[in-house]
C-alpha cells in the first residue's frame, strides 16, 4: 500500500459508506473509473466495515483480576478462567486437582493488617458456614491462603454453579414474572431457613448474592457466600479491638436498620434482607431506591416502605402483606424465621402445582417456553429502568450544510422541552434542561451519564433525502450505551409542519408515554405554504436552542425572513421575541427591549397561548427591573408548559427579586419534592441559598447534587465555591481540582486561584487567575483577582497593569451595562487599590445610586473606604455587610482588611464576626 | 539515585514544563514524561487491584484521568497541555499493554514466571491478549502509510480517549476523526480476521 493509494481509497471510501446499501457497488465501480483492484479493495472495506460491529470500540480491557489462567494455588487449585468481580473480590473457576472436579475460586479481600489471629476468626466463621448443606444454598469446600509476590492471597472454593445471579436477571428483564417469582422465593426461604437451623446468619442477603441455575422446572435458586460477611466482621472487629459491631456489615441498599445501626443482630435481620429482595423481584425495583446509596440507607431508618401491591397489578394480599411485614423496622415485628414466610406466602404447594403443570403440557409446552427465551431479544423491545433520567442530545444531521445541522439541534431542543411535560409527580421521569445538555455538548469532556446524572440518552439524526427528510431516533442506556429501541420513518417534504409533533409521537411510543393533545406544536400544514419558510423557522430554533451570542443573531435574521415571507406566522414571532429577549438581557441595550416587546405583543395578538412569548415577555420585564410583571408572564408560561424549564428556573428568581424570599425558596423545594433524581434542582436551591449566604445549607444541597451526577464540573465548582465562601480553603481547593479536571472554564479557575490566595499561595493564584482571564479576557473581576495575587507575589509591578486592564474591561462593559452597580464597584476597587482615591469615591457614589444595598455591596464599600483611609466609615459599613450575612471567613481572610484586623479595633471586627449566624 | 527518584516521582510544576517543552517538539522532555506516564499508570493500576480502591473494574479512560489529576496535581493545566498529556498517556497504555500481552502469552507457552512482575497489575481478559498485539502489530503496518491514521486508532482504542478528545489532541476536526477512525477499523478488522492467531 502506498500513502498515495490509500489516500484515493480513503476518499471514495468516505463518499460510499454514506450511500444507501444498493447504490453502494454501482457507485463504487464509477467512482473507480475501472481500476479493477481498487474496487475489489474498497468492496472488502465496505464488507468489511458492515460485518465489524463493536469491534474496537470497547478499551483493551476493563476487567482487574488478580491471578491468571495456569496459576497454581496451594499447590491444588489451577485456575481456568476469570468469571466475574464481586464485592468482596474476584471469582474464578479453577481445577481441584485432588478431587479432579472444577470449582469456584473466590478471592477475599482484606485490609492489609490482617493477621494469624484475625485470619482465624474468619476461618471459624467460615467453617461454620460449611456445615449447611442444602440444595438451595451453595456448598463451600475449602478455605485457604497462599503467600504470593503480591501479598497474602486468601480464598474460598465453593460449588461451581452455572446461571446468572439475580441482580443480573433483573437488570436483564426487569421485574419477574409471577410464577417463576414464587418458585424463586420458595427457594430463598427453604435455603434461609436451613442455614438458620445450622445457626448460621448471613448478613449481606442480596440479589448479587443468589445464583439462578437451570430452567424451567430445572429452575434453581441459591443463596451463596454465608458466612463471609459475618467472617470478615469478626476479623475486623477482632483486629480493632472490639467485641462488639462496630463495623457496618451487609449492602447499604439491602442492610435492615439494626445493621445500619450497628446493633447486635439476630435472624430477623436476614428477614428484613429477604424482604428486600422480594420486594424487588416482585416489582423490579427496591422499596427505597435512591441513586444515592447513602440516601437509600438513611430512608428505610425513618420511612416505611410503599405497598408492592401500589405497583404491581393484581398482586396477591398474602404476597403484599408478607413482604411487609418482613420490611418492618422492629425486628420483633417481622416474621421470626425464614420458613414463617414461605408458610405466609402458601409457597411450597404453588411450586409442586407448577412443575406438575409443566410436566403435564409435555414436550409441547417446553418447546413453547424455550422459543420464548430464545426470541426474547428480538421479538420485544428491551425493557426499560423503572426510573427513566434521560438527556436528550443535540440530534446529527447528514448533511454538512451549517443550517441543516442547527436545525437538527433545534429539533432535539423541542423534543427535550416537549417531553419535559410528560413527567409524572412519582419523580421516576425527569429529562435534564436543554441546557445542561448544551453544556456539557460544549465542555466536550466528561462521561455523559455520570455528568448529567442520567441512565438514558435519546439521541437520532436528520438525513435530507429527495423530496422527503429522513429521521432517525435511539434510546440508548447512558452507562453502557447500548442501544435499547430505535425508530426510523420519513417525512415528506410537504408535510415539514408536522415534523414536531411526529417526533413527538414516535418519542412516546418508545418510552410508553402518552402526548397529551395541548402539546402540539400547532404549526399550520398548508398546502400554499412558501417553500422553506418551515426550513427557516426549524434552523432558527436550531440556532437559538445552542444559546450562544452569535447564534442568537442568527437566529433572529432567520425568523426575521420567516415573517417577512409569511406575517400571519405567530410561532415564529414568539421565537423573535424570545431570540430577541435574550439579547437584550446580553447587552442591555433599550433597542431591543423595544424590539423584543414589539414582538411579543404580535405574536400573543394572533395567539395568546404561545408559551415561548411569554417567556419573552417575563425575561425582558426581569431583566428591565419589573419583577412583578415577570412573575405574572412567568405564570402564564407554566400555565400552558407546566415543565418550562426556562420559566422554572426564572420564577424563584423573579420572587426574590420582588422580595417574596420565601415564595422562591418553597418554589426551589417543591421542584425537588417533585423531581428527587434531578440534580439540577439541589443545584438551584443551593445556588439560593448561596446567594442568601445560608452557606451550610448550599453545601448539603451541592453535595447531593455532586452525588447525583458524580462527573459534573458545576456542582463542583459550586460546591467549591460554598467552601470558599466558608473559609475551608484546603477543601475548597480539592473539590475545585476535580472540577478543572472535569471542565476546566473561567469561572473554575477562578475559584482555585482564590483559593491558593487565600491559602497564602500567591504566585499559584496569579497562575490561576491568568489562566482565568485569558479564558474570559472581558470579566473585569478576574483582572482585578489577578492584580491582587500580583500583589502579594514577587511581581507586585505586574498588579498595577492587571488593575488597568481590570479598569478598562469593566468601562467597556459599562458602555454596554450602564447600570450595572457591580462593574461600579469592580472599578472603585481596582481605583482605590491603585492609591487614586477621588476616582474610587467617585466610582463608589455611582454605584450607590444604582445598585441594591445587597451585602456584596456593603462589603465592597468597606474595602473602599478603608483603602481610602476612612476607618471609621469602613466598620461601619463592615457591621451592616455582616448584619446582612455576609461571609465572616471573607471578612477574616480579606487582605486589605489586614491593617484593620490587626489596629486597635481588631477585637471590634472579631466581636462582630462572631455575631455571624451560621 | 536521588536523581531518579525525582525523574520518576515528578512534581506538577516540572510536569507542567515538560509538557511545555514537547509542545516545542523537544524530545527529551517527551522521553522524561514518558517514563513519568507509565510509571504513573502502573502504579495507578497495580493499586486498583490489591484492592486499595473501591470498585474493581479498570477502565483505561479512568486510569488515565486519574494519572492526569494526580501528576498535574493543583496546577493542572489548560486543554492544549491536556491534550498532550493525554496523547502521551494513549501511547504509553498502548505499550503497558502490549508489553502485558507479549509477556503473559510467553508465559503461556513456557509455563515459567514473567520477567516483569509489574505487569501482574494491568490484566485484562485473556482472550483479549492476542487481540491487543494483533492490533498492535497491524497499526504499525497502518502507520507505513498513513501515520494519522494509526495515531488515532491509537488513541481512540488504546487511550480510550473519545472522539472529542481525541480530535482536539490532534488539532483536527470531530468529523474526520470518525471518519478515519471508520475506515481504520474496517482495515483492521480484516487484517485482523485474515490471521487468527
Amino acid at each position: 500500500m502506498t500513502p498515495e493509494r490509500w489516500s484515493q481509497i480513503k476518499e471514495i471510501f468516505a463518499l460510499a459508506a454514506a450511500e444507501p446499501l444498493h447504490r453502494r457497488s454501482s457507485f463504487v465501480a464509477h467512482a473507480c473509473h475501472g481500476d479493477s483492484s481498487l474496487e475489489s479493495e474498497l468492496a472488502h472495506l465496505l464488507a468489511q466495515c458492515d460485518a465489524m460491529g463493536n469491534f474496537l470500540e470497547s478499551p483493551p480491557f476493563n476487567a482487574a483480576s488478580l491471578l491468571a489462567p495456569g496459576d497454581m494455588l496451594c499447590h491444588r487449585y489451577e485456575i481456568v478462567k476469570f468469571l466475574g468481580a464481586g464485592g468482596m473480590g474476584e471469582v474464578y473457576e479453577a481445577a481441584d486437582r485432588e478431587l479432579g472436579e472444577h470449582v469456584a475460586l473466590k478471592l477475599i479481600h482484606h485490609g492489609p493488617g490482617m493477621h494469624e489471629r484475625e485470619l482465624a476468626q474468619f476461618r471459624s466463621e467460615v467453617q461454620l458456614a460449611r456445615r449447611v448443606t442444602h440444595g438451595n444454598v451453595c456448598r463451600i469446600f475449602d478455605i485457604a491462603c497462599e503467600q504470593r509476590e503480591e501479598g497474602l492471597i486468601t480464598f474460598l472454593t465453593m460449588e461451581l454453579l452455572h446461571g446468572e445471579t439475580l441482580s443480573a436477571r433483573l437488570r436483564r428483564e426487569g421485574r419477574l414474572k409471577k410464577e417463576e417469582a414464587k418458585i424463586i422465593a420458595g427457594h430463598l426461604c427453604q435455603g434461609l431457613e436451613a442455614a438458620h437451623r445450622a445457626g448460621v446468619l448471613h448478613c449481606d442477603l442480596k440479589c448479587s448474592n443468589v445464583m439462578l441455575a437451570g430452567q424451567g422446572q430445572d429452575l434453581r435458586a441459591i443463596l451463596m457466600d454465608f458466612g463471609i460477611a459475618r467472617g470478615l466482621q469478626a476479623a475486623n472487629d477482632r483486629q480493632n479491638g472490639n467485641t462488639g459491631s462496630t463495623v457496618a456489615l451487609g449492602s447499604p441498599a439491602y442492610a435492615s436498620p439494626e445493621q445500619l445501626l450497628r446493633k447486635p443482630l439476630t435472624a430477623a435481620t436476614d428477614v428484613y434482607s429477604l424482604g428486600v429482595v422480594l420486594f424487588e423481584i416482585i416489582t423490579g425495583v427496591r422499596p427505597f431506591y435512591d441513586r444515592s446509596a447513602l440516601a437509600e440507607a438513611l430512608r428505610r431508618l425513618v420511612d416505611d416502605p410503599p405497598a408492592p401491591s401500589a405497583l404491581v397489578d393484581g398482586l396477591e394480599k398474602n404476597w403484599n402483606e408478607a413482604i411487609l411485614r418482613c420490611l418492618q423496622r422492629d425486628p420483633a415485628r417481622r416474621f421470626s424465621s425464614p420458613g414463617e414466610i414461605a408458610e405466609a406466602l402458601g409457597n411450597a404447594h404453588s411450586a409442586v402445582r407448577l412443575r406438575r403443570l409443566v410436566k403435564g403440557l409435555g414436550a409441547v409446552a417446553l418447546l413453547v417456553i424455550f422459543l420464548g427465551t430464545a426470541f426474547h431479544g428480538r421479538l420485544w423491545p428491551a425493557s426499560l429502568p423503572d426510573k427513566r433520567y434521560i438527556a436528550v442530545l443535540p440530534f446529527d444531521s447528514a448533511s454538512s450544510n451549517a443550517g441543516d445541522q442547527a436545525a437538527a439541534e433545534g429539533l432535539a431542543e423541542s423534543l427535550s422541552n416537549d417531553l419535559a411535560q410528560l413527567g409524572d409527580s412519582g419523580g421516576s421521569f425527569w429529562i435534564v434542561p436543554w441546557p445542561e445538555v448544551q453544556k456539557h455538548a460544549r465542555a466536550g469532556s466528561g462521561q455523559i451519564a455520570p455528568s448529567l446524572g442520567v441512565n438514558l440518552l435519546i439521541g437520532g439524526a436528520v438525513e435530507r433525502r429527495t423530496g422527503a427528510i429522513r429521521m432517525r431516533v435511539f434510546l440508548k442506556d447512558a452507562a453502557t450505551m447500548r442501544q435499547l429501541r430505535s425508530a426510523q420513518w420519513d417525512i415528506p417534504q410537504a408535510e415539514m409542519a408536522t415534523m414536531e409533533d411526529t417526533l413527538l409521537e414516535q418519542l412516546c411510543a418508545i418510552l410508553q408515554l402518552h402526548p397529551r393533545p395541548e402539546m402540539r406544536h400547532h404549526l399550520p400544514v398548508n398546502d400554499s405554504a412558501i417553500p422553506g419558510i418551515f426550513e427557516y423557522y426549524e434552523q432558527g430554533k436550531g440556532y437559538l436552542a445552542r444559546r450562544n451570542v452569535q447564534s442568537t443573531d442568527q437566529a433572529i435574521m432567520l425568523f426575521q425572513k420567516v415573517i417577512e415571507k409569511d406575517r400571519s406566522f405567530a410561532p415564529a414571532y414568539a421565537e423573535l421575541a424570545l431570540a430577541l429577549s435574550w439579547k437584550y438581557r446580553n447587552t442591555k441595550d433599550p433597542q431591543w427591549y423595544a424590539q423584543a416587546k414589539e414582538a411579543c405583543a404580535r405574536a400573543l395578538r394572533m395567539n395568546d397561548r404561545l408559551a415561548r412569548a411569554h417567556l419573552a415577555l417575563a425575561s425582558i420585564t426581569m431583566d428591565s427591573g419589573h419583577p412583578e410583571e415577570s412573575v405574572r408572564e412567568l405564570e402564564r408560561t407554566l400555565e400552558l408548559e407546566p415543565a418550562n424549564n426556562d420559566a422554572m428556573n426564572l420564577l424563584p428568581r423573579a420572587y426574590d427579586a420582588e422580595g417574596r424570599t420565601l415564595q422562591a425558596e418553597t418554589l426551589l423545594k417543591e421542584a425537588i419534592k417533585q423531581t428527587p433524581g434531578s440534580w439540577v434542582n439541589y443545584n438551584d436551591l443551593g445556588y439560593f441559598y448561596f446567594r442568601h449566604a445560608q452557606y451550610r445549607q448550599a453545601e448539603a444541597l451541592f453535595r447531593v447534587a455532586t452525588e447525583l451526577a458524580p462527573d459534573n464540573p458545576r456542582a463542583f465548582s459550586n460546591l467549591g465555591g460554598v467552601y470558599l465562601a466558608l473559609g475551608e480553603y484546603a477543601e475548597a481547593k480539592s473539590v475545585l481540582i476535580r472540577a478543572a479536571a472535569l471542565n476546566p472554564t473561567a469561572g473554575t479557575y477562578s475559584n482555585l486561584g482564590t483559593a491558593s490566595f487565600r491559602l497564602g499561595q500567591y504566585g499559584e493564584a496569579a497562575d490561576m487567575f491568568r489562566k482565568a482571564a485569558e479564558l474570559q479576557p472581558g470579566d473585569d473581576r478576574l483582572w482585578r483577582n489577578l492584580g491582587d495575587a500580583y500583589s502579594f507575589s514577587p511581581q507586585t509591578a505586574a498588579a498595577a497593569t492587571a488593575y488597568i486592564r481590570a479598569i478598562e474591561v469593566a468601562n467597556r462593559n459599562l458602555a454596554l451595562r450602564p447600570q450595572d452597580g457591580q462593574l461600579l464597584e469592580n472599578i472603585a476597587l481596582c481605583y482605590a487599590k491603585l492609591g487614586r482615591t477621588r476616582d474610587a469615591e467617585q466610582a463608589l457614589a455611582k454605584a450607590g445610586a444604582v445598585a441594591r444595598h445587597d451585602p456584596e455591596f456593603l462589603f465592597t464599600s468597606a474595602v473602599v473606604h478603608e483603602l481610602a483611609g476612612q476607618r471609621g466609615r469602613a466598620l461601619a459599613l463592615l457591621c451592616s455587610a455582616i448584619r446582612a450575612g455576609y461571609s465572616a471567613a471573607e471578612i477574616e481572610h480579606a487582605p486589605e482588611l489586614s491593617q484593620l484586623r490587626g489596629a486597635r479595633c481588631g477585637p471590634e471586627l472579631s466581636a462582630l464576626t462572631s455575631i455571624h449566624p451560621h | 539515585m536521588s536523581e531518579q527518584a525525582t525523574l520518576i516521582r515528578g512534581t506538577s510544576s516540572e510536569i507542567t514544563s515538560l509538557l511545555a517543552k514537547v509542545t516545542q517538539g523537544n524530545k527529551e522532555a517527551e522521553e522524561r514524561l514518558y517514563a513519568i506516564v507509565y510509571r504513573e499508570l502502573h502504579r495507578l493500576a497495580r493499586s486498583y487491584m490489591r484492592g486499595e480502591r473501591p470498585g474493581h473494574t479498570l477502565q483505561t479512560t479512568a486510569l488515565v484521568n486519574e494519572a492526569y489529576v494526580r501528576l498535574m496535581g493543583a496546577s493542572s493545566a489548560g486543554w492544549k497541555n491536556r491534550g498532550h498529556f493525554l496523547g502521551t498517556a494513549a501511547h504509553v497504555m498502548r505499550w503497558v499493554l502490549v508489553d502485558h500481552a507479549r509477556s503473559r502469552n510467553s508465559k503461556k507457552r513456557s509455563g515459567t514466571l514473567q520477567k516483569i512482575s509489574l505487569e501482574n497489575a494491568l490484566v485484562y481478559r485473556d482472550d483479549q491478549a492476542w487481540e491487543v498485539l494483533a492490533v498492535h502489530e497491524a497499526l504499525n503496518k497502518l502507520a507505513e502509510w498513513d501515520q494519522r491514521q494509526s495515531r488515532i486508532v491509537e488513541l481512540r482504542f488504546f487511550g480510550g480517549l473519545d472522539t472529542g478528545e481525541t480530535a482536539r489532541v490532534l488539532g483536527i476536526s470531530a468529523t474526520t476523526v470518525k471518519r478515519e477512525f471508520q475506515l481504520a477499523k474496517a482495515w483492521l478488522y480484516g487484517e485482523l480476521s485474515k490471521t487468527p492467531s
